[in-house]
């Protein structure tokens, strides 16, 4: 069971926590949008992706499961 | 010592335990929440921070910060409907209306709790109700902080005290500053959003500070306010 970020770009308003939070997998475009690594998520970086899901001012960011 | 003086000893002072406790724990939690209030409004920001103060901490900051402040809220309350120096019933703590002590006041705390309970439940399930409603729901916060301020001086017993009063002026002052800057960050864009809030706040400011001087700060509150008499709590017990 795996997983992937996905970033809602309609609400995201590129607050940056998520990248700040989870430098393993987002970083920020030059705007303070996120990047987000496309591969999927390492399991053992999953608890740190729950913690920058619900850290979302917007809760733009999802983790989707694959 | 013989044992009649021990039998016609006065009570204990610690009779009064439950009393202070509720007190202290009104004050404290008013500072709590004010600093969970300035947090919020800084978490919203997106002005660039240092690599020292990350983004992400003020907002784990608010939320433990909250969560802190509403836990010694039910200690505030649980003590005060615990003890009976005065009658704070279960009713009392949620229905803001008809209450036995200083009632207008300590609906306003009541009024308080009742946003402060909606706000809480609804940050917890945040990622289930969206964004949108939830937000809208959390602005509400801004007026418990100020129920919750207007509680504490007309029904504070200790609202009158230097030290006490110091303590609720910082809150104040804070939590204006803050807002000053949430108001002018972000700069034009909804100006005549950010003017109606600043006049509004200005406005509320004003009428609390002037209220504050003419009752509960000027002499013969404590009756006013409709405190029952010292007989009527002692017979009660």
């Amino acid at each position: 069971m795996t997983s992937r970020l996905l970033v809602d770009w309609v609400s995201c308003d590129g607050h940056g926590l998520c990248a700040e939070l989870l430098p393993e997998a987002i970083a920020l475009d030059e705007w303070g949008f996120p990047v987000v690594d496309p591969r999927p998520l390492a399991s053992a970086l999953e608890p740190m992706a729950r913690r920058a899901v619900a850290a979302c001012p917007t809760l733009a960011l999802v983790l989707e499961r694959i | 010592m013989t044992g009649l003086t021990f039998t016609a000893a006065p009570p204990p002072v610690n009779m009064q335990t439950l009393w202070f406790v509720t007190r202290a724990a009104g004050l404290v939690s008013l500072a709590l929440l004010s600093l969970a209030v300035v947090l919020g409004i800084l978490s919203t920001s997106r002005a660039p921070v240092g690599r020292a103060w990350p983004r992400f901490l003020n907002q784990g900051l608010h939320r433990n910060v909250s969560l802190i402040g509403v836990a010694l809220l039910v200690v505030h309350i649980g003590t005060a409907v615990a003890d009976d120096f005065v009658s704070v019933r279960l009713r009392d703590v949620f229905i803001p209306v008809g209450g036995l002590y200083r009632p207008l006041w300590l609906g306003a705390g009541a009024a308080a709790i009742d946003v402060v309970l909606v706000v809480t439940l609804t940050s917890l399930i945040r990622v289930r109700l969206g964004h949108r409603t939830w937000r809208t729901i959390h602005w509400a916060a801004y007026a418990a902080w100020g129920l919750a301020v207007v509680h504490g001086l007309g029904t504070g017993s200790d609202a009158k005290l230097h030290w006490a009063l110091s303590l609720q002026a910082a809150c104040v002052g804070c939590v204006l500053v803050a807002i000053g800057f949430r108001l002018t960050d972000g700069w034009p864009s909804h100006r005549l959003r950010r003017m109606l809030g600043a006049a509004g706040i200005l406005a509320c400011a004003a009428l609390v500070a002037m209220w504050a001087l003419q009752g509960p700060l000027a002499p013969g509150w404590s009756h006013r306010s409709g405190t029952p008499k010292p007989s009527a709590a002692v017979a009660g017990r």
